[in-house]
């Protein structure tokens, strides 16, 4: 929920956003980027080398681990010296839904029917980010996955993964009511 | 065959009904992306990239060009009727075309906005139907040496000119250099960093970085701050201009195409810089300055005439030495290598019906943006009604599927899903995705010509500095250094530029 004392600033960013130090948002991330090109230098330190004359395939990775690391410490360093500048808005209500939403369909995409995970991902951004009425999310998701099967599946020709859910729908409905008689 | 024959061979090729079909899908999505706020030409790109890949490599570019030069037309609708420039090259449009709305005289400023856009549009593309060719011809004598010290330099000039802090631009330049050697070392074969996942073996998919850290974090970025829009919407018989604006605008035309066509050439943020200095240029020039930014046509013909003549530049270095100069032109890079066609020095000989067909086609596309544009303004403008977070559901649909089916492996959406939430994260804290994604696609070529020039040379960094390379980077330089005094000169500085964006 909001901070009761929030500023306006922070009210036009959404309910859930927090208010973070720029400074402090860029050393994170030169922490982060720091991380990567470390784990660069690692990794190709384990290939060959090759020479400085006839450089090998981890010779490239390597100078640009190097390189990347040299840069992120002279951002690090500019940060830490750095002035309490602006303030940076993170966690915008709106945001964290569709991420999450976005985890979802990555997560389930080739398990369940993609018209299923691609209609409920429409309906739940409709119902929680633009607050629109279920009916007008429902209405609007199956329209929406119409439109897809016709342009992917009918104009392009792109075969889209069925997933395991309507078989687990039927084996459920069998069971059900065919096994109960 | 002479280029007029050429073309001619293009027009074949440009104007069959699919060609056609797919110059008018795509320049409609360009305006539709340039017409929305926070979707630029380069999300508009990266999203329909996958699209692309199903149809031929000539369709397929053709459709992608021509959302590149439809955003930058589209923008100019928005600055002008809502003063939200719908992207980064239309922020000076804003200053006098809303001037103009205001005034009720927002018809006349979008009629001349499109056809300075047309005219800058045609004669960039003539001029690319000139220089590419010749420039090609000299490019195929060069080495891996020098190509190693254009990509160098075109990648350490984006660091110069790009707006934000150079440390960090220099930084996700790396940075996508990096991510670039994930994949079989193309000349050994080992792998690197794929810890036995054959998935990774041709590296982390382009298309998915791509439509990760562009169209993911842009629409992540804009859903922060989108608000319903209040948009100037004129009628159709108020776009025919009076005769003093059509006097006033054609010098301001003329100019701005040739500021658009030189400036064209500075590698990064192009399109920008052109817009700022025909804009300067123009008060300079006026007989009136103190009306500029208080409703002056010339101010409104001259920067959308200069950013779309930088549209043909653009694709000079692309077509003829293999470069992307821009992020727009790697997204064709990438396009046309996944579809076998290896842009630069050969392409005009080995795939004349590519290039020939591309040029056609933009031709073609610069008429039908100008037909579409003009009578159909009041429709896009209805776009502008629908609230952003009913858009957003729909483009991440197309973008999930879009980037599944190039490849058929759900890795690739998570890889979608990651690099957007990391784009978004490095977005807010200052960090540019463009010098990143252009690292991305040189990267693979830069290691392969660098250790091939090294091979060649029996290990010697001189290669590095022989003749050729020394010709090259001091011409080079020598040119971009000119541009830049002279965009200083008229008064572009990035921090104006920067902030005006903001604003």
């Amino acid at each position: 929920m909001a901070d009761e004392n929030a500023s306006p600033d922070a009210e036009e960013q959404g309910a859930w956003a927090r208010p973070v130090s720029s400074r402090l948002g860029e050393i994170a991330m030169s922490v982060a980027l720091l991380a990567t090109a470390v784990f660069f230098v690692w990794q190709a330190v384990l290939l060959p080398l090759g020479g400085i004359g006839l450089p090998g395939p981890g010779f490239f990775p390597f100078a640009l681990g190097a390189v990347l690391g040299l840069l992120v410490l002279a951002i690090f360093y500019c940060s830490i010296r750095s002035e309490e500048a602006e303030i940076v808005y993170l966690g915008h209500r709106d945001v964290l839904i569709v991420l999450a939403a976005l985890i979802g369909v990555a997560l389930t995409f080739e398990e369940v029917d993609t018209y299923v995970i691609l209609g409920a991902f429409m309906a739940a951004v409709l119902l929680l980010v633009a607050r629109a009425a279920l009916w007008k999310a429902a209405i609007a998701a199956v329209l929406s996955m119409v439109a897809v099967w016709a342009m992917f599946k009918l104009a392009l020709g792109v075969r889209l993964p069925t997933g395991e859910f309507w078989d687990a729908l039927r084996d459920l409905a069998l069971s059900k009511f065919v096994g109960g008689l | 065959m002479s280029p007029f024959e050429h073309l001619m061979s293009g027009f074949a090729v440009a104007l069959t009904w699919q060609s056609l079909f797919y110059a008018f899908v795509g320049c409609l999505w360009g305006t539709i992306v340039g017409v929305l706020p926070g979707l630029g030409p380069l999300a508009g790109m990266t999203l329909l990239l996958p699209l692309t890949f199903s149809l031929d490599p000539v369709n397929g570019i053709i459709m992608l060009t021509g959302i590149f030069y439809g955003a930058m037309y589209g923008g100019s609708t928005t600055s002008i009727l809502v003063r939200i420039p719908g992207e980064a090259a239309s922020v000076v449009t804003c200053l006098d075309g809303y001037e103009m709305a205001r005034q009720g005289r927002a018809g006349p400023a979008l009629m001349i906005a499109a056809v300075g856009s047309f005219i800058g549009g045609t004669v960039s593309v003539l001029g690319l139907m000139l220089v590419a060719p010749p420039l090609a011809r000299v490019m195929v004598a060069i080495g891996p040496s020098v190509e190693v010290v254009l990509m160098l330099l075109a990648l350490g000039t984006i660091t110069l000119v790009s707006g934000g802090s150079r440390l960090k631009t220099a930084t996700m330049i790396v940075l996508g250099l990096a991510v670039g050697t994930v994949g079989l070392d193309k000349i050994t074969g080992t792998p690197r960093f794929t810890f036995g996942n054959l998935g990774l073996a041709d590296g982390l998919s382009f298309t998915a970085l791509a439509i990760g850290l562009f169209g993911i974090s842009e629409i992540l970025f804009n859903l922060e701050k989108s608000k319903p829009v209040q948009a100037i919407r004129p009628k159709l018989r108020e776009l025919v201009p009076k005769w003093e604006d059509l006097k006033e605008s054609a010098p301001a035309i003329g100019r701005g195409t040739i500021v658009g066509f030189i400036f064209g050439i500075i590698p990064g943020v192009s399109h920008v810089v052109s817009t700022f200095v025909s804009y300067a240029l123009e008060k300079r020039f006026s007989r009136h300055p103190e009306q500029f930014g208080k409703g002056a046509i010339a101010g409104v013909a001259a920067p959308e005439t200069a950013n779309n003549a930088t549209t043909g530049t653009a694709m000079i270095p692309l077509l003829a030495l293999g470069i992307p100069s821009i992020p727009a032109t790697a997204i064709l890079l990438s396009a046309l290598t996944i579809h076998g066609v290896q842009p630069g020095p050969l392409l005009m000989s080995d795939n004349p019906q590519v290039f020939w067909g591309l040029v056609a086609s933009m031709y073609i596309g610069n008429a039908v943006l100008l037909i579409l544009n003009l009578p159909f303004v009041g429709l896009f403008v209805n776009l502008l009604r629908i609230p952003y977070t009913w858009l957003v559901p729909m483009i991440l649909i197309v973008s999930v599927i879009g980037v599944y089916s190039v490849n058929f492996k759900p890795t690739d959406i998570w890889i979608m899903v990651l690099s957007g939430a990391a784009g978004y994260l490095l977005r807010k804290f200052g960090y540019e995705m463009a010098p990143l994604l252009l690292a991305l696609v040189l990267g693979d070529r830069l290691e392969e010509n660098f250790r091939l020039a090294l091979t060649m040379s029996g290990g010697s960094y001189a290669t590095f500095a022989d003749q050729a390379s020394l010709i090259v980077i001091l011409t080079a330089a020598g040119l971009l250094l000119i541009l830049q005094a002279c965009a200083w000169a008229f008064g572009y500085r990035k921090s104006i530029a920067d902030q005006a964006e903001r604003a």
